[in-house]
């Protein structure tokens, strides 16, 4: 199956999640999953347990997820080394996308959990080392039995399917952030630009944004979540309101200075303050 | 690649579409109903802005009824007497054209009838008789007592002011400008500490917080839609299971996740003793994140807190906490 | 100094203000009668008259401060008089705009016309698209008018002079008239407020024309950028009256110095920055905004209290003070300056906002400082110049049973604003749910005691009236 078979039989999933929990479609129902589709996909997910289960790393050690996000919290995908579809794309996507928004390590970790229970340590160190992820301490990549990575898949809503005429899987792409077990916000999908992911690595981090914008585009907002620096910045919506004020001072002084020639300077003189009495 | 995915996509969802409708007419016209139409009316649950269509199609033709859905206004042009005496009955309030085309129509038509017939999906609202003033919760009486405090102050002063004209003298204006100066040093001292001490009060989350229970609300002209999903357009409406009573376990974290589908509307949170104890805004294109504890097991409920036309006084919502 | 005559514009405005602020009046016990439950007929027409009272109160006070501060101030500069007739002639156009949407097309967007709102309710879009036009035609009429009176200012006063700046550095020549640095200020910042409206306006007109969609948040700025800082500033031209005024009553003068200039340059920063305690519930706005809100606020209470009530309450303490209508009226207004202040800073602190924002607190403060505040300051001067171009003999009884009056009258009817925005009962609500039942016993004690004002208004207005109508025909 060709890589843009397999990426659209993941979509297709990721639309099925969406349908399925939203079985009436009204006539508005737009043609592919749209952000507001994979909004609410994720939004599913929103403060789900996620099951702890021993898992092994590609050191060969065995360990509990909980040992994972005991430290901090963790941010969680799925894959599995044989793909020839998303799975590698996806995992460099997450690879770039973690480095340029920084904080691996000091703010969480991250685990690539297969979810081919075929596979060995040696597969794992493979994939790390095709990713030249070997030498990051804090990218693990594991492997689990079978029946304990369909308890997280069911618990996170994630869709995998072997299919046996190809022996590949059919298989969303999801990126789950994890803090103390329960989950803090998910990315369905390869998300457009890396934003969303910095959102996510913001709100792991602890920072609690305000605010969510609904998906859609409106010309000149007043300000924005800057993902890279996780402040809120402002936003060009904002000179329409700095240009009153500046608008204002501009027209005092345009007038001041243009009556500047014909003005009547009076140091003193009558009208100049009420003086006491009736008048 | 992406266009591919698309149609995939497409296929599937057209086929899902296509399946449900041969489910009938009348489930796709409960979902335009529940877009369209029920911010205005209920079925079986009393009229609201406009009356209770419960048994509307034994009431009015089937003519009739398919003239006035599709083009309320044509009818109301015409004084057709019904209208006429709608309108005197339900404030003059006008229907507005919704833009469904005749087979839509027919739709809605075929859900009402189907609905009229069934008895009500859930029980009215009990009325509730009006009610007194409840006992002031405490910060609400603190910021009364202290402007009556001070208001009282401003007034003894101005009437001493006035007063003391009946006894002129000469003002020592240097022991004056004096008192001004204390005056001057102690309110900006006063005004000071006191926006050091209020403005971390500001009820605005800063930490971390996780919310025990993220609930979207979704306010649009006049209700407000309850749902563990966002729901950012009317279309998600008919796609979104709703909340249709909201529970939540008493001494649950909870975020309300608000945002508003036509108008800002005020997502005013009452508590036990029908006093505010939270708000946000509504406002369309943003989810406002409010998050609370909610302790005390009672019936709360929510009122629209920023006027939105003519129904804002009807916009309402309950919850429970047990 | 000589009595100056009065323009006709100016005895236009009177005339303008004595008609209408009793109709709106009417309208507003309208409000608070079907509230309580009355009128039941009528329900429907409660959010159109709503935004009627609004927009009508707003738009009067704001033209009759800015005609009494022009009369006022002419006695220093002077203003056009075309200008003068330009600013009668748009009003009048653009109050029967308001008028046509208000009653043929039941337009009820409120005062503040919160975007999307006027596209989005029950009425038909010409009532939108003339509301819009209406708001047009007011506000370009105004920002001209406000310019023209700066231009006055400017060809007397360099702009350092007019905004006292000589005194900051310790000089008092040439002598600056409070009143004339508070127009100033006022004026300033009203161009700011009115160009945001222009900004606001052509924001709507773009969704209207393009169907290009604004950013809500944005949209909201604008509105109170525009609408607070309005009607803050119509206060302030009050102010400039009492500078101007109080010391012709109380016998001693009132001079700028350096305190008093001080204050006053604060106030046209902090002035700019006070709306945004309005956007305290939208969470979406940053904290840092939120905090200049209230910071702001604050602020502005301290040259407000400190110096223009302590001036005031200097000035009059133990002097031989003139008490009539005028007078009374005038000290009076800056009592209710004062305690609507007090209603203003609580609401205006963000963790009170919570119980407070859009509660029923909201009118009350503002009732308190346009009503008791600004509406006292211009009746008081304009009574104080019918009589000073007439010299006719006072009534003592009748006028301090007029100003009792109205006394009764308006704190009552404040007071059932107060205790019900207390009680958390919402603010513009036809009718009110079960559960806040009890805040229509409260509108229906302030119909009763807002009827008591309009008494006392009636008796002021013939105590008024026959000067005016001396001063119109002198013959008689």
């Amino acid at each position: 199956m060709s890589r843009t078979r397999r990426r659209a039989a993941g979509l297709v999933l990721a639309g099925a999640v969406v349908a399925g929990v939203a079985p009436r479609l009204a006539a508005a129902a737009t043609t592919r999953p749209n952000a507001a589709q994979v909004a609410r996909a994720e939004s599913r997910l929103g403060g789900r347990t996620v099951p702890d289960i021993p898992v092994t790393l590609a050191d060969g050690r065995r360990v509990q997820l909980a040992d994972l996000w005991r430290d901090g919290p963790l941010l969680l995908t799925f894959y599995y080394r044989r793909c020839t579809g998303t799975c590698t794309p996806f995992l460099e996507w997450v690879r770039d996308a973690v480095q340029a928004a920084g904080g691996l390590g000091s703010d969480y970790h991250v685990l690539a959990l297969t979810f081919d229970d075929s596979e060995t340590t040696a597969d794992l160190r493979a994939q790390a080392a095709a990713l030249r992820l070997l030498a990051t301490p804090d990218w693990d990549f594991a492997v689990a039995a079978q029946a304990d990575v369909a308890r997280v898949a069911a618990a996170v809503d994630f869709g995998y399917r072997l299919d046996p005429a190809t022996l590949q899987y059919d298989h969303d792409s999801l990126l789950i952030g994890i803090d103390r077990g329960r989950v803090v916000r998910a990315l369905f999908g390869t998300p457009e630009g890396n934003d969303r992911l910095r959102e996510l690595v913001w709100e792991l981090r602890g920072v609690f944004l305000p605010v969510y914008r609904v998906p859609g585009n409106t010309l000149l907002r007043c300000f924005r979540f800057d993902a890279r620096s996780g402040r809120v910045r402002l936003d060009w919506g904002l000179f329409l309101l700095v240009l009153p004020g500046v608008g204002a001072i501009c027209l005092a002084l345009l007038m001041f200075a243009g009556a500047g020639p014909y003005r009547r300077v009076r140091l003193t003189g009558p009208g100049a303050a009420p003086t006491p009495g009736r008048q | 690649m992406r266009r591919i995915a698309s149609l995939v996509v497409a296929i599937w969802l057209t086929a899902a579409g296509v399946a449900h409708a041969e489910g009938g007419a009348a489930a796709e016209g409960e979902s335009l109903f529940s877009a369209k139409c029920t911010a205005c009316h209920s079925i079986g649950g009393g009229a609201r802005v406009g009356p209770d269509l419960q048994g509307v199609t034994a009431r009015r033709s089937h003519e009739w009824l398919a003239r006035f859905i599709a083009a309320p206004d044509q009818l109301i042009a015409a004084k057709d007497p019904i209208v006429v005496e709608l309108l005197g009955q339900y404030n003059q309030i006008a229907m507005p054209n919704l833009g469904l085309t005749e087979d839509e129509v027919g739709k809605v038509i075929a859900y009402l009838a189907e609905s009229g017939t069934a008895p009500p999906a859930a029980a009215p609202r009990p009325a509730v008789s009006p009610m007194a003033e409840p006992e002031l919760l405490a910060p609400q009486s603190t910021i009364l007592v202290l402007f009556l405090a001070l208001t009282a102050v401003i007034t003894i002063v101005f009437a001493a002011v006035a007063s003391s004209t009946r006894a002129p003298a000469a003002v020592d204006v240097e022991r004056a400008y004096a008192l001004r100066r204390v005056l001057f040093f102690t309110g900006v001292t006063v005004v000071t500490a006191l926006l050091v001490a209020t403005i971390p009060l500001a009820p605005y989350v800063t930490a971390d917080a996780r919310a025990d229970r993220v609930v979207y609300v979704a306010a649009r002209q006049y209700d407000f839609v309850f749902s563990d999903e966002p729901i950012t357009s009317a279309a998600d409406l008919a796609q979104v299971p709703r909340i249709s009573h909201l529970e939540i376990p008493a001494g649950t974290l909870v975020e309300f996740r608000v945002t508003s589908l036509d108008v800002t509307h005020g997502f005013g949170l009452y508590g036990p003793e029908r006093q505010i104890i939270a708000q946000t805004q509504a406002m369309p294109g943003y989810f406002n994140r409010l998050l609370l504890r909610l302790d005390a097991p009672a019936q709360y409920h929510v009122f629209c807190l920023e006027y939105c036309a003519s129904g804002h006084h009807l916009m309402r919502a309950d919850l429970t906490v047990k | 100094m000589t009595t100056t005559r009065a323009s006709s514009e100016t005895l236009y405005w009177i005339a303008i203000t004595f008609v209408l602020f009793p109709i709106l009046t009417a309208v507003g016990i309208f409000l608070r009668t079907v509230q309580a439950g009355g009128l039941p007929g009528l329900q429907s027409w409660f959010y159109p008259l709503m935004t009627l009272h609004g927009v009508g109160m707003v738009g009067v006070w704001y033209v009759a401060a800015m005609a009494a501060v022009s009369d006022r101030l002419s006695r220093y500069v002077s203003p056009s008089p075309l200008m003068g007739r330009i600013a009668l002639a748009g009003t009048l156009l653009g109050v029967a705009l308001l008028l046509v949407c208000v009653f043929a097309g039941r337009f009820a967007a409120g005062w503040y016309f919160l975007y999307p709102l006027p596209f989005k309710g029950e009425w038909p879009q010409w009532a939108a698209v003339t509301f819009l036009l209406a708001m047009t035609v007011l506000g370009a009429t105004w920002l001209l008018w406000s310019l023209d009176l700066l231009r006055a200012i400017a060809a007397r006063y360099s702009l350092s002079q007019a905004l006292a700046w000589h005194y900051l550095a310790g000089r008092s020549e040439p002598e600056l008239p409070p009143a004339v640095l508070i127009t100033t200020v006022s004026l300033i910042a009203a161009v700011a407020a009115l160009l945001s409206g222009v900004v606001l306006l052509v924001l709507f007109y773009v969704e209207l024309l393009a169907g290009t969609a604004s950013d809500p948040l944005l949209m909201k700025n604008l509105t109170f950028f525009f609408g607070h800082t309005l009607v803050n500033l119509t206060l302030y031209l009050g102010i400039a009256l009492v500078y101007d005024l109080l010391p012709v009553y109380a016998g001693r003068p009132w001079k700028t110095n350096r305190i008093v200039a001080t204050s006053w340059n604060c106030v046209l920063l902090i002035v700019l920055f006070a709306y945004f305690h309005h956007m305290y519930m939208d969470f979406v706005q940053p904290g840092a905004l939120q905090a200049i809100g209230q910071i702001a606020s604050y602020a502005s209470a301290i040259p407000a209290a400190v110096v223009t009530i302590f001036g005031a309450l200097l000035l009059t303490y133990r002097t031989r003070m003139r008490w009539n209508l005028g007078s009374t009226l005038i000290f009076l207004a800056l009592a209710g300056w004062a305690i609507g202040g007090v209603g203003a800073v609580i609401d205006s602190t963000i963790s009170a906002n919570v119980r407070l924002h859009n509660t029923l607190w909201v009118p009350a403060h503002f009732h308190t400082y346009f009503l008791a505040g600004v509406v006292f300051m211009v009746i008081g001067y304009f009574y104080h110049r019918c009589q000073e171009l007439t010299d006719l003999p006072e009534n003592r009884s009748v006028q301090r049973l007029a100003v009792l009056l109205m006394v009764i009258g308006a704190y009552g009817f404040f007071a059932m604003f107060y205790l019900a925005g207390a009680y958390s009962v919402p603010r513009r609500y036809a009718i009110y749910p079960a559960e806040l039942a009890f805040g229509a016993k409260y509108a229906g004690a302030a119909a009763a005691f807002a009827a008591t004002f309009l008494l006392g208004f009636i008796l002021y207005l013939a105590e008024t009236g026959k000067r005016w109508l001396r001063v119109v025909r002198p013959g008689q």
